[in-house]
């Protein structure tokens, strides 16, 4: 009955007038299309993924970290210049206060939040207590800052004056508080429900009813997704937050931080977007078509391609940046000696190995010159880089001569070196791990093996997912293996990578690197509070890895950073977003125009 | 009035068929969730180990260290994965029933496998409960600071494979690495770890092989994680009265079986049948302010008020079947909440996507059988059958660079649903609309394109069927023009298998499409789904399977409706 109505309706239209309507509604919906405003003083930056959550605390992940930037602030941060320790909301950095386990800071008077009142020691007091708190939904970051921090109390007769006591000596003690958003204690907790919450012994204390329930609320949806509940002290307040889609951060008027001289507290733009794009297609479109402004995690091949474009050219700026992310090729020093024979054990082998492998090949072949040399676990970059450490040239020669010195000889003829090992002769060959699913890491393998074959080392390639090679390569399950790891500017532990009870234990140190020596040093330089008795141990230490060679470090890839030339004074920097948004200034010409 | 008449008539003729289906949806719903959710826990990988690796425990982490088994337990417990896996499981008489309280997944499976291997799960067990004694052995009696350089390579190399001794996974597997500690024990001055070697020792000879074939059910009640997922605190709290306000008195509880964990995670376990005046339990009992216990196949925790404890486990927890799907393991924050906004976003596309299919294949399905072999059929099916061979991504990557490109047209927006710098929320729905339907213009086509061959060759294929019955030459005969025969007659007895098709609309709303969503960056189904899986996010996994799940018997129930509504001859009470 109904079709018998409706569907001869659809056909009383002529073709024609189906073919007008089709193009009407094209028409409608192209003119619906709104170019953008150029004159606006609004940065749209490309992200990756837009967090799952902006709670100051809770579930971290650097695209949280680089929002956070903009909204919350620190007493201290990472000058991305010197990679420094810069005070932001303290006078001044931390300073040991009688033994070297007490520190003391004091907040500058002018930091203020958003209702007016000023922030201070108690509301340090109570962001260290939530972030070591058990009831807080972020057992990461409680675990490593409660083995830090034994308590933290405000000054009795200074309320901006906070001290704090480490429980070991630990450098890393000294700037804890670099990654620590400050939270409003009277925004969160009105009626003091935590305040009967001490810090000191916190994981003993029993919890009331009402002290659960608060901590119910203060992990909820609310303040991880609703704007007006995601409060900070930084310029910007989140105004719109829709996941998998944008963050949109706008400019606080009359905040604290206007007219500072601090370039991390400028607040140039009135808005800041964070637009998350996944596919390179569509960043590639985004920027012909002028939507993004400042774009950090492209590759160079498609930044060459968009330079060939002259309105693009026109338009952006763009611009290499290096980047704390180094890989390596991991040898076992410690095989088990019946499934893997003892290839990597001398230090001269190692040494002969590094020799052998071409990394500016790899540069210029594999990455098309869009990387550098990394010569030791601290990027070169870094203040903390031992200069002293020059990069192991690549010389098949010095190889050869230095594998015989181990007594690693070709003695039946067949190309391979062999030698006696506990009365066994055996050969030079190994399995190269590296994992499965991209290009770049085979051809890596592909240029070392025929470079390995000309000293009479034969590599295999043995390619794997990414659980199984991590796996294995903690297990120790392996003879050499391609990895990575990424870092930042500020100070990285040496203990994880390289002290022996994480090789015994499974952790990261996966080519059992380590002596008492070694460890001895990591444990110096992390004792070491004075700076720069810290900076020798920790030269020190790359020269040991650098002598030792349980990694062949390689490259280290550079990045393209993007940015519209409708902005000046970009101040770049190598940890993402790679430029400073907040200090991007909209050139007076543009504030003319309407569209483009 | 007839009109009216005939709807009553089709909704009576209607009604007992859609009530036998919605029970029928019961127990079919039922097995969905309990495929998508033994899916889940089945999947490689363990989520809690990548939660507490995602972490970063800078300078301690390590799969042996005490922090780290503590937050993997702290983890395992706020995400409910502590508890059985659902009320019941099989396996051999060599199995342990309770070795779902290891906390790391690799460590579980080679001790499941290693018990069956042995026959004898207590002879694992106490393996590896005694295999930090040698290791505190190691630690105190050759300390770094007495060794030279050589011997602490050799206690490093002792310890490692000390360790290594907990992931064997067969008997051969831990002799090989016993024999391994041996040689390093010797090089280290003949340590001699003698529970340890008598451990081996009674696994050795203690080993059976028959306890492995015969099989065992175990039974854990319904304190379970499918039960909590499924039905929430239903029945866990129903005999509270009977243990509430225990009154710990010497230190003396009486329970068959039960396992507690104090806030700090320490987890002491007892394991035996009548627990008395234990020395440790005494010592503790008074500081810990909540208790775990495990008794006859049900948790039960405490927290400690004045000199009582009351139960608060799984409060709150209302179970899929009362729409509550639980917390996200990513942030903890209700999978409903995540999920809800990426509903609404693939199912408009979906919808729109749907309809434009038939409104382009419906007609030119119809033409093409009204032509059949004629100009327009054949290069209609070349056309629609070439767009349909090409891949989707393709398409929408060929479709970005023509209409989103300033290079040809720059005409539609290359990615999201809306403009950040101007969009509001607070616009009116008709602004949103204008702002918004550029947006969905590339994806709805790419979305949509290949269905169009589908669907018109469906159409084209019911009506070529219908075209030669007797009615229609008989509607012919009548007289009726070509285009009345067609519509009137023809059509309307084609459009069963559309309808067929009409069905998947809902389930495919909810999977949505993973790559066209990351091409278009559409904040749907499809990508949350995907980033589920990456992050092994099970809650979200699973309420996507199920939500799915459900709507595809939903849109069955409406493909069946609809059926009855085109076609009176179709009876759904048979």
């Amino acid at each position: 009955m109904i079709f018998n109505l409706i569907l001869p309706l659809i056909f009383t239209f002529t073709y024609m007038l189906k073919a007008c309507a089709f193009l009407f509604v094209l028409v409608s919906l192209v003119c619906c299309v709104k170019k953008r405003d150029l004159s606006q003083n609004t940065v749209i930056s490309h992200i990756g993924v837009v967090p799952e959550s902006l709670h100051p605390l809770n579930k971290s992940s650097s695209a949280k970290n680089i929002i956070q930037y903009y909204t919350q602030r620190y007493i201290h941060i990472t000058d991305v210049r010197t990679f420094k320790q810069i005070p932001i909301l303290a006078k001044n950095l931390p300073d040991t206060v009688g033994d070297m386990k007490t520190f003391s800071f004091e907040l500058i008077k002018k930091a203020k939040w958003d209702d007016g009142t000023s922030i201070l020691g108690e509301d340090v007091v109570f962001s260290v207590k939530m972030l070591i708190c058990p009831l807080t939904n972020n057992p990461g970051h409680r675990s490593i800052y409660s083995v830090v921090f034994e308590d933290v109390w405000v000054d009795e007769n200074n309320p901006r004056k906070v001290y704090y006591r480490s429980k070991e000596l630990d450098y890393g003690a000294k700037n804890i508080f670099q990654g620590i958003c400050i939270l409003q204690k009277s925004f969160w907790d009105k009626n003091g429900i935590v305040n009967n919450i001490p810090l000191k012994g916190i994981d003993n204390h029993t919890f009331s009813k009402d002290e659960k329930r608060w901590f119910e609320t203060f992990n909820g949806h609310e303040y991880s997704f609703k704007p007006s509940k995601i409060v900070g002290a930084g310029p910007y307040q989140v105004s719109e937050y829709v996941l998998g889609s944008y963050v949109t951060l706008v400019k606080k008027q009359n905040h604290w931080t206007k007219g500072d001289t601090c370039i991390f507290n400028y607040a140039y733009p009135d808005k800041i977007i964070f637009r998350e794009i996944n596919d390179k297609t569509a960043i590639k479109l985004a920027l012909m078509n002028q939507k993004l402004d400042v774009v950090f995690s492209i590759g160079p091949k498609t930044v060459n391609k968009l330079n060939k474009k002259d309105y693009f050219r026109e338009n952006y700026y763009t611009t290499e940046k290096n980047r704390f992310v180094y890989s390596y090729l991991g040898l076992n020093m410690k095989p088990d000696e019946s499934k893997y024979k003892p290839l990597f054990v001398d230090k001269k082998v190692r040494r002969a190995f590094a020799h052998a492998i071409p990394v500016n090949e790899i540069i210029e072949v594999i990455f098309k010159g869009n990387a550098s040399r990394q010569v030791s676990n601290t990027s070169p970059f870094n203040y903390r880089y031992n200069n002293d450490l020059k990069p192991i040239e690549f010389d098949l020669e010095k190889a050869k001569k230095l594998l015989s010195k181990a007594g690693w000889t070709d003695s039946d003829g067949d190309h391979i070196l062999d030698k006696e090992v506990n009365g066994e002769n055996i050969k030079f060959e190994f399995k190269f791990s590296y994992m499965a699913g991209s290009s770049g890491p085979k051809d890596i393998f592909l240029i070392i093996k025929e470079n390995l074959k000309k000293i009479g080392i034969l590599a295999i390639g043995n390619p794997m997912e990414f659980a199984t090679f991590y796996n294995k390569a903690q297990k120790h399950d392996f003879q050499v293996m391609a990895g990575g790891w990424s870092s930042g500017s500020s100070y990285s532990n040496p203990n994880q990578l390289w002290s022996m009870a994480n090789w015994e234990n499974q952790g990261y140190n996966f080519t059992g690197f380590g002596d008492l020596r070694s460890d001895s040093l990591i444990k110096e330089i992390n004792r070491n509070i004075d700076e720069e008795k810290h900076l020798a141990s920790h030269k020190a230490f790359q020269k040991r890895l650098y002598d030792d060679q349980p990694y062949v470090f390689l490259v280290s890839p550079k990045k393209s950073l993007i940015i519209h030339k409708r902005f000046t004074n970009p101040i770049g920097y190598m940890e993402d977003p790679s430029v400073l948004i907040n200090t991007l200034k909209l050139r007076d010409e543009y504030k003319q125009k309407a569209t483009y | 009035m007839n009109t009216l008449e005939n709807i009553f008539r089709f909704t009576k003729r209607v009604t007992p068929y859609v009530f036998k289906r919605l029970l029928i949806f019961i127990p079919t719903l039922l097995i969905i969730s309990f495929l998508s959710f033994l899916i889940s826990v089945n999947a490689p990988g363990d989520p809690v180990a990548k939660i507490v690796t995602a972490m970063g425990q800078d300078g301690t982490a390590s799969q042996n260290s005490d922090a780290n088994e503590k937050t993997k337990q702290l983890v395992r417990k706020k995400l409910g994965l502590n508890k059985p896996v659902f009320y019941l499981s099989l396996g051999t008489l060599a199995d342990c029933d309770t070795l779902y309280r290891i906390a790391d997944k690799n460590r579980r499976e080679a001790a499941e496998k290693l018990t069956r291997d042995i026959g004898d799960w207590d002879l694992v067990s106490n393996l590896h409960k005694d295999l930090k004694k040698p290791i505190f052995k190691i630690e105190s009696q050759y300390p770094d600071s007495i060794l030279s350089q050589k011997e602490r390579a050799y206690k490093s190399q002792l310890v490692f494979h000390l360790n290594g001794l907990k992931d064997a996974a067969s008997l051969d597997g831990l002799n090989n690495k016993y024999e391994s500690v041996k040689i390093w024990a010797d090089s280290i001055g003949g340590i001699d770890f003698k529970d340890l070697r008598s451990n081996i020792l009674k696994i050795n000879e203690g080993k059976s092989t028959w306890p492995k074939y015969i099989p065992k059910i175990n039974f854990y009640g319904i304190s379970n994680q499918y039960h909590i997922w499924l039905l929430g605190d239903i029945g866990l709290e129903s005999n509270i009265d009977t243990i509430k306000n225990i009154v710990p008195r010497n230190g003396l509880l009486i329970f068959d079986e039960f396992t507690f964990i104090n806030k700090n995670n320490n987890w002491i376990e007892f394991t035996s049948n009548l627990m008395t005046t234990d020395t440790i339990f005494k010592q503790s009992f008074e500081s810990i302010p909540e208790i775990q216990f495990y008794n006859n196949g049900r948790w039960f925790e405490f927290e400690k008020s004045a000199n009582s404890y009351n139960v608060f486990i799984d409060r709150g927890r209302k179970g899929v079947l009362r729409g509550d799907f639980g917390i996200s393991f990513e942030d903890g924050i209700y999978v409903r909440d995540k999920i809800w906004s990426s509903v609404s976003v693939s199912f408009w596309l979906i919808f729109f996507s749907v309809l434009l299919s038939y409104i382009v294949s419906i007609p030119v399905g119809i033409l093409s059988a009204s032509r059949k072999g004629g100009r327009f059929d054949r290069a209609s099916s070349v056309v629609l059958y070439s767009l349909y061979s090409l891949p989707s991504f393709f398409i929408a990557t060929i479709l970005l660079y023509t209409f989103a490109n300033p290079d040809f047209f720059s005409w539609f927006p290359e990615s999201g649903i809306s403009d950040p710098e101007i969009f509001n929320e607070n616009w009116s729905l008709w602004k949103k609309l204008e702002h918004q339907a550029p947006f969905f213009v590339l994806p709805l086509i790419a979305y949509t394109y290949s269905s169009f061959a589908f669907l018109s060759r469906i159409m084209r294929a019911g009506m070529i069927d219908v075209i030669e019955k007797d009615f229609v030459r008989t509607a012919r005969a009548k007289g009726l023009t070509e285009r009345n025969v067609l519509l009137k007659h023809v059509l309307k007895n084609s459009l069963i298998p559309i309808i067929t098709v009409f069905a998947n609309i809902f389930p495919a709303a909810v999977g949505g499409s993973v790559i066209l969503e990351s091409i278009f960056a559409i904040p749907g189904m499809g990508k949350l789904g995907y980033e589920a899986i990456l992050n092994l996010d099970y809650p979200i996994i699973m309420a996507v399977f199920t939500v799915s799940g459900a709507l595809t018997i939903l849109g069955y129930i409406i493909a069946d409706i609809l059926y009855a509504l085109v076609d009176p001859r179709i009876s759904l009470n048979k």
